[in-house]
């Protein structure tokens, strides 16, 4: 299955990711995996929280060929009707943009009673 | 007094008010079923209807379409006509403010938490012979200390909750989220507890609502100009309150306007009345109400007004033997005061033995 891939500075800094609801009252809980290239889980590279929206994936010699989940949940309000949603990753190094995206998969949608998954898979290639 | 003593004195009060009022003068008593009392509670209702333009048809719409953006009506064209007639049973509703901004900002601004929770809604319904009934709405929930976005705490619960489902049970690389959720625990169990307990918390919370309709009717269903004519509009203006932990005082006020067809028909009536109810855990739930009624006619001669009044009692059975567990006796007093013609039913007692109350949180 291809990936996105967000290339990054081999000599740059540090490599994060941020996700966040994008203006909407909404809440969300996110874990975010490494992997090895060959697909075997590695680590729990960071959580994410709604105050805390950033996490560190490494330097760019410690990720450069890893791929990474981002693997969250919008918390349930209770909205009657359910409300929007819509999450952003997005992919940063030094601080700057590199990448940012609407997952596809649970990324946009409604949230009532039940919590809603989303999730978001990337390869990061260093150059 | 012990709890148990109070219990069986206030069960042999209710036989004996029973009892009394039987031999009353100007009340009549009876056995009757549940639906009796039930249709005495129900008689005015004193919120905001949760959306206010099903209010204005004949039958609730039996499922709800709910849009997310503009864009998504276009794909709802096809449920609500019938070539190019209009057709009953369609129902939407939408959020026209959903981005009113983050957590914090909406917490920040009461103006924001009342955009936010705004719903337009929209229905279509049967009407007599081919005729469709068209209704649109906007009901605004101003204040609501009830709002779970409002609760950091729950909002922690909740996420807490949530973050052990993560970690427990790892995702693998290029696994599709409906795949994971089958292969892990479900976590709505555990949701659904912390949110019983977030709503039994604050099922009483101070709330001010607002809403607003109005009804069309379309000839044959057609949409043509000269085919459509309005037919009924509302407006309802909603407060309740808490009275302690276990009490809630319920106001309303509403006036509703309606096309009338003759100088006897109904063409505007406006309700104003409150409720309190009493609700202990397990115990005996009580719910006092009162309200006036005024309806309007094309001829004043029709004109009406009455008051409406119903005192409820739900008793729990089941300490006197497994012979009554989970029942309880109802014991209702109430009815409509002053009410012309045929309607006037004036006050009268009722009770009953079922097992689902009727008074609840």
């Amino acid at each position: 299955m291809s990936r996105p891939q967000v290339t990054i500075a081999r000599n740059g800094g540090l490599v994060t990711v941020r996700v966040v609801e994008d203006g909407h009252p909404e809440s969300i809980v996110v874990a975010v995996w490494q992997f090895a290239a060959t697909g075997e889980r590695e680590r729990l590279a960071g959580e994410i929280r709604r105050t805390q929206p950033q996490a560190e994936l490494g330097s760019p010699a410690a990720i450069g060929d890893k791929a990474f989940v981002v693997d969250g949940f919008v918390v349930p309000f209770m909205s009657d009707p359910p409300s929007p949603y819509r999450i952003v990753v997005t992919v940063l190094q030094d601080g700057n943009e590199l990448h940012r995206v609407t997952p596809t998969d649970g990324g946009t949608g409604t949230v009532g009673k039940k919590a809603v998954r989303f999730r978001y898979t990337f390869d990061v290639r260093a150059v | 007094m012990k709890r148990k003593t109070r219990w069986m004195a206030a069960v042999t009060a209710a036989l004996g008010l029973l009892c009394v009022s039987s031999t009353g003068a100007t009340a009549q008593t009876g056995g009757s079923d549940r639906k009796e009392i039930a249709d005495l509670l129900k008689a005015i209702a004193y919120g905001v209807p949760t959306s206010p333009a099903f209010a204005l048809l004949p039958e609730q719409p039996e499922e709800v379409n709910h849009l997310t953006k503009p864009a998504d009506l276009t794909g709802q064209v096809g449920t609500w006509f019938s070539g190019t007639n209009l057709r009953g049973g369609a129902a939407l509703d939408y959020r026209p403010l959903a981005r009113v901004g983050d957590l914090d900002q909406y917490r920040q601004s009461i103006f924001r938490q009342a955009a936010f929770r705004s719903v337009l809604s929209a229905g279509s319904a049967s009407g007599d012979g081919s005729d469709v009934l068209l209704a649109a709405g906007i009901r605004i929930p101003l204040l609501d200390r009830g709002d779970p976005r409002l609760d950091s705490a729950y909002e922690q619960e909740i996420a807490n909750i949530l973050a052990r489902a993560l970690l427990r049970c790892p995702p693998n690389l290029d696994e599709a989220t409906d795949d994971a959720i089958a292969r892990c625990p479900a976590v709505d169990d555990s949701i659904q507890a912390a949110q019983d307990e977030y709503t039994a918390r604050t099922w009483n919370a101070m709330r001010l609502d607002f809403g607003l309709a109005g009804s069309a009717r379309a000839h044959g269903g057609s949409v043509e100009k000269d085919s459509v004519m309005g037919n009924q509009a509302g407006v309802w203006l909603g407060v309740a309150l808490p009275l302690g932990q276990r009490g809630q005082l319920m106001a309303i006020g509403k006036n509703t306007w309606a096309r009338a067809d003759s100088s006897a028909a109904e063409s505007g009536r406006s309700t104003a009345g409150a409720r309190i109810r009493w609700l202990p855990l397990n115990s005996i739930a009580v719910s006092v109400e009162a309200a006036q009624v005024w309806t309007r006619h094309p001829s004043s001669s029709f004109d009406d007004s009455w008051t409406h009044l119903a005192a409820v009692a739900e008793i729990p059975l089941d300490r006197l033997g497994a012979l009554f567990e989970d029942q309880v006796i109802g014991v209702a007093y109430g009815g409509d005061i002053g009410r012309d013609g045929e309607s006037e039913r004036g006050l009268s007692l009722r009770y009953s033995f079922y097992r689902t109350r009727l008074i609840k949180r």
